[in-house]
């Protein structure tokens, strides 16, 4: 650890009473780089308070399953490294279904909606996240949902 | 253990805003940002606009502008209307079936951030404000009581620390856990749908900032709060998972504790 150091906690609700928790370092390295280091990432199951650990410190809650995207960044070529996939992970560790893709991807999810576009960010998939089908094509978009709102009855 | 429960939603409660459940018969909003360089003004504006989920198409022509920008918003108890904070010092409430801004309150100059926190009953609404400070952080943090039917401010609490809040459906209670800026136990707010207000100070957390290790770079680090409380001195050893060391952010106040000095100002 140096002055330049921080650690930092994140805690993604994964499904209802688990959590999804990956603490991570960075500490200022050799000719100014950052250097970045995930300690530990582990499910919490906060109805019994113990902890099983995590394959990946990221994930994307949607619909039942936790999304888990694959591929890395070569920082040396300065490139992304596949392979690239989406994982989506059941309660138990199970994997539900996988989704391959041939270039670096970017996705978001609402409800048992998936969202999958370029690098750009731009969306121009749907998928039913319960069941990683591929419901439509769509033209690049930056539009994403941000909340819902029944009318009162 | 409802401590850790509050604690860990607060955790959470960011991270799943907005992204509750599809209801049926639900319409579904894009919240977009607009600049403002078209009118002469530096910034980004915020507007809502009902959408298709299936297609992301946006279901009408125009949104509804909002004013400034906006990551944070709460629905009143009857979900008839949202009342949404603005980066402006502003607080806006919009009825939702008529697509309207019904008021627009104005809680403080342009350089506050305001972020409601919870609406318990249709005369109360809890909300967080500071002062916007860019990379530096956001300071002056007050806990305000608005009341959203007339609208105005019914009180303002120093917070004297970093804040965040989330809001409890099944109680409707509003918690703010507050990070003190100097190393110092964090504390709880819980704010009850009466308005009464509960302080309790998590004496095992320590949170702030201290100096750096050498007293002539003047770089300071930061213990910061959230999910700490879950495995330091709040569960006991028997109760801890198993095979984790520590606890990181617990141990890394710990650590400040021992190399450091408290920062003098």
């Amino acid at each position: 650890m140096n002055p330049f150091s921080d650690e930092n906690v994140d805690a993604i609700k994964a499904w209802p009473g688990i959590l999804l928790v990956a603490s991570s370092e960075s500490e200022l390295g050799h000719r100014g780089r950052t250097v970045r280091r995930v300690t530990t990432a582990r499910f919490l199951d906060t109805t019994t308070w113990t902890a099983r650990p995590a394959r990946s410190p990221y994930g994307q809650p949607a619909a039942d399953v936790l999304l888990v995207a694959t591929g890395s960044i070569d920082e040396r070529a300065k490139r992304y490294r596949g392979p690239f996939a989406l994982l989506a992970y059941e309660r138990s560790g199970a994997v539900r279904y996988r989704l391959d893709f041939q270039r670096p991807f970017t996705e978001s999810a609402y409800g048992d909606r998936l969202y999958v576009g370029k690098i750009d960010g731009r969306k121009t998939r749907v998928y039913d996240a319960r069941t990683g089908k591929l419901l439509r094509r769509i033209p690049g978009t930056d539009v994403e949902p941000a909340f819902s709102w029944s009318p009162p009855s | 253990m409802a401590l850790l429960s509050a604690l860990v939603a607060i955790a959470v409660g960011c991270a799943a805003h907005g992204q509750r459940a599809q209801t049926r018969g639900a319409k579904v909003f894009e919240l977009a940002n607009y600049p403002f360089e078209r009118r002469g003004y530096e910034g980004l504006g915020s507007s809502i606009r009902e959408i298709d989920p299936n297609t992301l198409a946006p279901r009408t022509r125009r949104g509804l502008r909002l004013g400034g920008y906006t990551e944070r918003w709460v629905f009143s108890p009857g979900r008839r209307e949202a009342a949404f904070g603005l980066d402006f010092g502003e607080l806006v409430i919009v009825d939702l079936p008529k697509m309207e801004l019904r008021a627009r309150l104005r809680l403080g100059s342009p350089d506050v951030i305001v972020r409601p926190i919870g609406w318990p009953r249709p005369d109360l609404l809890f909300a967080l404000v500071c002062r916007d400070a860019g990379k530096y952080g956001c300071f002056d943090n007050r806990l305000l009581l608005i009341d959203p039917k007339g609208p105005r401010q019914y009180a303002s609490f120093d917070l004297n620390g970093g804040a965040d809040g989330a809001f409890d459906q099944r109680t409707r209670q509003s918690v703010v856990f507050v990070a003190p800026e100097r190393l110092h136990p964090a504390r709880l707010l819980i704010a009850e749908q009466t308005g009464a207000i509960h302080e309790v100070e998590l004496t095992k957390l320590l949170v702030g900032q201290t100096a750096g290790r050498f007293p002539r770079d003047r770089h300071t680090r930061t213990g910061r709060g959230g999910f700490a409380a879950v495995a330091e001195g709040a569960l006991p050893p028997s109760r801890r998972p198993r095979g984790q060391p520590q606890d990181t952010a617990a141990s890394a106040s710990r650590a400040m504790d021992r190399d450091d000095e408290p920062v003098q100002r």
